[in-house]
């Protein structure tokens, strides 16, 4: 009798088991804005519709280009790529995709207004797209592209049928979200959650989840209940501080990564006077390259990740992780020298220091007030009379792009080397858009030249040399900014019911997970 | 009477026209918003075009004379963030905050109604006496400490309500509501808790005095000589003397949980227009915050007028003076 009962229990734990793993529960920080895939280049809507529409390249956890909804790309002369599609992929609704498909994908992105957008710069170089017929298009550029396939990576491909002369809106009431992707969406509610599932004509393989529920919930404290609660099987944007209490719950797998976000400071180097940096006389000490190195060699980024982050980044000297320039080891980093920070600062002619206000925004960069104090600290060491100001981020942001500071800190993330060279250290050039985040207007002939050649560069091994050098012009020489660290991704969820690889860019969606 | 209703809606019109004057400016001093929206790998190019299409390379004055222009055609202006038009997005989220404050109001209610009564009939009683100790705590403690406690409490530790999250919803009266199926409710209870509480107390201290002022009347006197069952005397005749300054502090609590229950919906990740309002600062969405707060504006002011009138219609002193 006691037997039976036992076996009749356990065989509706193991059912209901069953039945429940088919299921995925994600508790996300990232809350989406919209489900249009071309509306605004943000992780919170990148992981909200990458399960749901295929990119026309994927890249691997490594960050290379891997095939997707393109089997192969050929540059046949520096203008011109071939690009083949894969055969026999169906829409959601079993629609097949259609050449017409990939070219409206990117010419949606190329004439879409009203939109925060972000995605213009990955297509605007493509002049023109044919259908060469038996799946093949044939890709025009305008000038020579090396980073064509990179940049497809960012390009998600949608039904011309169902999107065209469609906005925003109608992708957040699912009007025009039939993609090509592993799930499709059921239910969105904006803010709330999303009810994704299974997608029954996908090319690629099997999928581990019939469903998939993503609530976004924004605090932090209710997210970690969630999962501690078994409300959700899996959470992100875990704080560093709840990290040894969840691999204390039972079942609970904590996993981390270095994430190719770069969090730096930024530096008035160009301005003879700067409104916050004031030698004796009232002039920019910044613009000399010592007083900058005498900054760099007096942080100790070590300490400042262990003690301002309780360990949860990559202390660093180079601005990208090294597999951005082609290196495969980890970044160096340069020991604290206050000894020689001080001969530099003599050198320089600021023996007694100088006043110096670091600028930071307070709401967007976890630890951001912590290492900014700590960096304080560690130029007052050296002399220089720091203060500190913190920011609501909406303030402290748009001012910073107006060179209303001389010391500020900021993150950049992306996994393509060429966007951060001429973003931030392109001189700046309007007109042609080079430089765009070069807040410091930072400028170097030599390394403008660098970049021009590396854009220009179709072999990847040459492009990834050319990167490496001017990064090194341009950090290790001029000091033009100050790298500190590379935060972490930090991820847990039910390690007995999933696994979970955490993509580089740091999305969180149920594509990066498997059944356990 | 409806000389009384129109003299309050121009005067409510004149405040809603001031209140969108402060808001537009107080907006516009913070910052450019499109430095913000955009990544940072936007192109020169592509921030001319966000802006000329927000319209906000146009002097301010033209800003705002636009904006009201079109406002008073009802339209409010196009959300940045979700290039949605401000007010929809604003009203799809209003029933989740709605059905959360008209819940917790009847909490408070039936929380502090009987304790209050009781406590009022007998103020040297243990009952009385503890509840007021505790009407005091639960004012001192903080709302997100509670509301982490409930969490920890409930959900973690005993696993009977779920931790966070608004219950499926159904269409009820045009309007999408969860609290009308058990799992909705199982969602909204801890919430609704949460922001009942404080009202609780605060509700029980009024109900408390009023009742122990009232039983010193003379008119409890009279029904008492005249024979009256004591719970009569209370339920009827106490209570509906007890109402009145209870009716304007729930109309008063109201309209603040309908507009500011911001840190309760961030913590339980109600999807409500509170946490919108806090969104919507953080990226200086300037049409979703303006809209957003006119909107409040016109939902206190209507809650107030609701109040008014059902003071004409309970208190047949005020009735003959309206």
């Amino acid at each position: 009798m006691r037997a039976r009962t036992i076996i009749t229990l356990l065989a509706t734990a193991l059912a209901a088991s069953a039945a429940y793993a088919e299921e995925l529960r994600i508790g996300t920080k990232l809350t989406p804005s919209s489900l249009d895939p071309h509306y605004f280049n943000s992780a919170e809507n990148e992981s909200a519709t990458e399960p749901v529409f295929d990119k026309l390249v994927a890249i691997s956890l490594d960050g290379q280009p891997t095939p997707s909804l393109a089997t192969a790309w050929e540059n046949i002369d520096p203008l011109t790529w071939r690009i083949t599609i894969r055969p026999d992929v169906k829409f959601h609704n079993g629609d097949p995709l259609l050449m017409s498909d990939v070219i409206f994908s990117i010419e949606r992105i190329k004439s879409i207004t009203g939109t925060p957008g972000g995605y213009l710069p990955y297509v605007a170089g493509i002049e023109s797209i044919t259908d060469e017929g038996g799946n093949v298009l044939l890709v025009k550029t305008a000038k020579p592209d090396p980073m064509l396939a990179y940049n497809l990576t960012r390009v998600s491909v949608v039904q011309e049928k169902a999107a065209d002369g469609r906005s925003a809106t109608d992708f957040n009431q699912l009007n025009s979200t039939n993609g090509t992707g592993p799930y499709a969406v059921k239910e969105y509610v904006a803010g709330s959650h999303a009810i994704y599932e299974k997608n029954p004509h996908y090319w690629g393989s099997e999928q581990p989840w019939d469903t998939v529920t993503v609530r976004y919930i924004g605090d932090d404290a209710a997210r970690m209940s969630s999962l501690l609660a078994g409300d959700v099987d899996l959470v992100d944007a875990v704080p560093t501080a709840d990290i040894k209490r969840l691999e204390a719950g039972r079942n609970i797998d904590v996993s981390q990564r270095a994430s190719v976000r770069i969090q730096y400071y930024g530096l008035d180097v160009s301005r003879q006077e700067s409104p916050f940096a004031k030698g004796p006389k009232g002039e920019n000490p910044l613009v000399d390259v010592r007083v900058r190195e005498a900054i760099s060699l007096a942080i100790d980024r070590k300490a400042i990740v262990d003690f301002a982050l309780d360990g949860s980044g990559t202390a660093t000297s180079e601005f990208v992780i090294p597999q951005l320039i082609g290196e495969d080891r980890d970044p160096k980093v340069a020991e604290a020298d206050l000894e020689k920070a001080r001969a530099l600062l003599a050198d320089a002619g600021y023996e007694s220091g100088f006043e110096l206000t670091i600028h930071s925004g307070n709401d967007r960069y976890p630890g951001a007030d912590r290492v900014v104090q700590a960096t304080a600290q560690s130029l007052a060491r050296i002399g220089i009379k720091v203060n500190v100001a913190l920011l609501p981020n909406n303030i402290f942001f748009p001012e910073a792009s107006k060179q209303a500071y001389s010391f500020f800190f900021l993150g950049y993330g992306t996994l393509d080397s060429s966007e951060i060279l001429k973003a931030l250290f392109h001189s700046r050039d309007e007109n042609r858009g080079f430089g765009m985040s070069n807040r410091g207007r930072y400028s170097n002939e030599a390394v403008d030249a660098l970049i021009q050649a590396a854009l220009g560069t179709f072999d990847t091994a040459e492009r990834m040399n050319i990167y490496g050098e001017a990064f090194r012009k341009a950090i290790d020489e001029d000091f033009a900014y100050i790298p500190l660290y590379y935060p972490v991704y930090v991820v847990a969820f039910d390690g007995a019911k999933l696994g979970y690889d955490i993509p580089l860019e740091g999305y969180t969606s149920a594509i990066h997970s498997k059944r356990n | 009477m409806l000389s009384y209703l129109l003299r309050r809606i121009t005067g409510a019109s004149l405040v809603i026209l001031a209140i969108s004057f402060i808001v537009f400016m107080g907006l516009f001093q913070i910052g450019d918003p499109v430095e913000l929206l955009l990544p940072d790998t936007a192109t020169l190019e592509e921030r001319q075009l966000v802006r000329q299409h927000w319209g906000l390379d146009r002097p301010l004055w033209e800003q705002y004379l636009s904006f009201l222009t079109r406002a008073t055609a009802g339209d409010f202006g196009q959300s940045f963030v979700f290039s949605e038009p401000a007010l929809d997005v604003i009203l799809a989220r209003f029933p989740a905050t709605a059905e959360l404050a008209v819940l917790s109001l009847l909490l408070s209610v039936a929380i502090s109604f009987p304790v209050g009564v009781a406590a009022g009939m007998n103020p040297d009683s243990v009952v009385s006496r503890i509840a007021s100790s505790t009407a005091v705590v639960l004012l001192s403690l903080p709302g997100f400490w509670v509301a982490i406690l409930l969490i920890s409490f409930f959900a973690v530790n005993l696993g009977w309500l779920p931790a966070t999250g608004r219950g499926p919803t159904q269409e009820i009266l045009g309007m999408r509501l969860s609290i009308f199926s058990w799992s909705g409710l199982r969602h909204a209870i801890l919430p609704a808790l949460n922001l009942a509480l404080p009202i609780s107390a605060l509700l029980f201290r009024m109900v408390r005095a009023s009742v122990m002022e009232a039983r010193r009347s003379d008119y409890v006197r009279f029904a008492r000589s005249k024979g009256l069952h004591p719970r009569r005397i209370v339920w009827v005749h106490i209570l509906r003397n007890v109402m009145l300054p209870v009716i304007t502090v729930l109309g008063l609590e109201l309209g603040g949980l309908l507009a500011f229950a911001v840190v309760t919906e961030s913590i339980f990740a109600w999807p409500g227009v509170g946490r919108l309002l806090i969104e919507a600062i953080s990226l200086l969405d300037r049409p979703l915050v303006v809209t957003y707060l006119l909107f409040v504006v016109a939902v206190i002011i209507l809650i107030n007028l609701v109040v008014d009138i059902l003071y004409v219609v309970l208190d047949p002193r005020v009735r003959g003076r309206a």
